[in-house]
């Protein structure tokens, strides 16, 4: 089989893994804070959304890092 | 003498134009060259070398949006590219089984290379950039485009070296050992020569790129031209328009002009508003064009950073199309000072020819 098309398709399966991966992490975040809110668990739903307010910033700061020393 | 398939892209014209002066080069220096190509890039090289053989070659569509949703498209497009691409593979096996070639170059023809053959891609995106909400798939794209580079013996990057006077910013700059070791900096390849005329146009608008944002241009530019003093020429770019010239004032209106003519007019032009495509970008370093108000195309990745780039650099001003006022960013356009003095074609495909192509040639 044609070389390409093996490592291709094996990039390509890794690479929407990783997509389907994530979107169930979101999913699972969203279901935990409407379950911590409906369950009036204030405190663990705003944890949850402190916590998404960090890895935002962080997923933002890491991509700017990564413009400025040029990697990306 | 050898004999050198070449085969360009056919998204845009841009790849087929660039590879004109490599094919004039070869063909000079007595050596027979077959194009491989498909739509409109072959029709453009068969109309500006009507003597070579042609062997119709499909690439795969355009996987740009319409609109600002680009990577996730692309992304969804995907595996109908790789396919695509595998197929272009085995059909590069069948042509180079039916005739003998020294040398294929591919302009950026993902599957156009052969392990018996020596093969040389031609790209001055050895880097993707992309919006930075996507960074973690630009970091993604790097370990897959070395792995692409590595199936060629060579890259020709049509760009300065990384550096000062570079066209292409961060997506020439080599970014793997891969990369740096088959890079191969040419400088500017144009099709488009500079002629000895004088310059009576105050603008020439080329309207161009993927529909519907050609359309939508269209509709801005052609609303406000009016508002601009002096005399101009618009080439909507659009093949299926009568080529009848309208008159609108001071202003002319042609639907479609061959290479030849479109290349003439921009040689007239005072100030170029146009798209920032890499290949016009050349055009206009090549014609050393001062003057220049450039608009990407919304969606386009790469056209936004070249526009912001040379914002940034100070040699082009560049607006947004949704928000283009056109006589605010003329005026604007006015104050930048156009790329740097940089070698031109004629050189650079000398060179090009004596320190890399004749040492698969000769």
């Amino acid at each position: 089989m044609d070389e390409l098309l093996v490592s291709g398709t094996i990039a390509l399966v890794v690479f929407y893994a990783g997509i389907v991966l994530v979107a169930y992490g979101i999913v699972r975040v969203i279901l935990g804070i409407a379950g911590g809110f409906l369950a009036g668990n204030y405190l663990f739903t705003c944890g949850i959304l402190a916590g998404i307010a960090g890895a935002v910033i962080a997923y933002v700061l890491i991509g700017m890092l990564l413009r400025r020393i040029e990697i990306i | 003498m050898a004999h050198v398939l070449v085969s360009p892209l056919n998204w845009g014209l841009g790849h087929a134009a660039r590879d004109i002066p490599v094919i004039r080069t070869l063909l000079d220096h007595g050596h027979e060259v077959t194009i491989a190509a498909c739509g409109n890039a072959l029709a453009v090289l068969r109309q500006e070398f009507p003597q070579l053989p042609f062997i119709e070659y499909p690439d795969y569509p355009v996987p740009f949006s319409s609109g600002h949703l680009f990577v996730p498209k692309f992304c969804a497009s995907m595996p109908f590219m790789l396919a695509a691409v595998t197929r272009e593979h085995a059909t590069l096996d069948t042509i180079l089984e039916r005739d003998h070639y020294d040398l294929v170059i591919s302009d950026n023809r993902l599957g156009v290379f052969s392990s018996k053959v020596p093969s040389i891609f031609v790209s001055h995106q050895l880097h993707y950039h992309l919006p930075l909400l996507y960074w973690p798939a630009e970091l993604l794209a790097i370990p897959a485009n070395m792995y692409l580079h590595e199936q060629y013996t060579r890259i020709i990057v049509p760009d300065n070296p990384p550096g000062p006077l570079s066209l292409a910013g961060k997506l020439s700059r080599p970014q793997t050992d891969v990369a740096r070791d088959r890079a191969y900096f040419s400088g500017v390849l144009s099709g488009t020569r500079q002629m000895a005329c004088t310059q009576d146009l105050d603008y020439l608008v080329i309207i161009s790129g993927p529909e519907p944002q050609r359309t939508i241009l269209e509709r801005i530019i052609l609303a406000r031209i009016g508002e601009l003093d002096g005399k101009g020429v618009v080439l909507l770019g659009s093949p299926q328009g009568k080529p009848v010239p309208v008159k609108r004032g001071n202003w002319t209106c042609i639907p479609y002009v061959p290479t030849n003519i479109k290349a003439e007019l921009m040689n007239r032009a005072k100030c170029v508003i146009c798209r920032s495509g890499y290949t016009t970008l050349m055009e206009l370093a090549e014609l050393g064009k001062t003057q220049a108000l450039l608009i990407p195309t919304p969606g386009q990745t790469e056209q936004e950073y070249l526009s912001w780039y040379y914002r940034e650099k100070g040699w082009f001003y560049s607006e947004a199309q949704d928000r283009l006022d056109l006589p605010e960013d003329v005026a604007a356009a006015r104050k930048y000072k156009g790329f740097p003095a940089m070698p031109k074609t004629e050189e650079n495909t000398k060179r090009l020819y004596t320190e890399l192509l004749a040492g698969y040639l000769e």
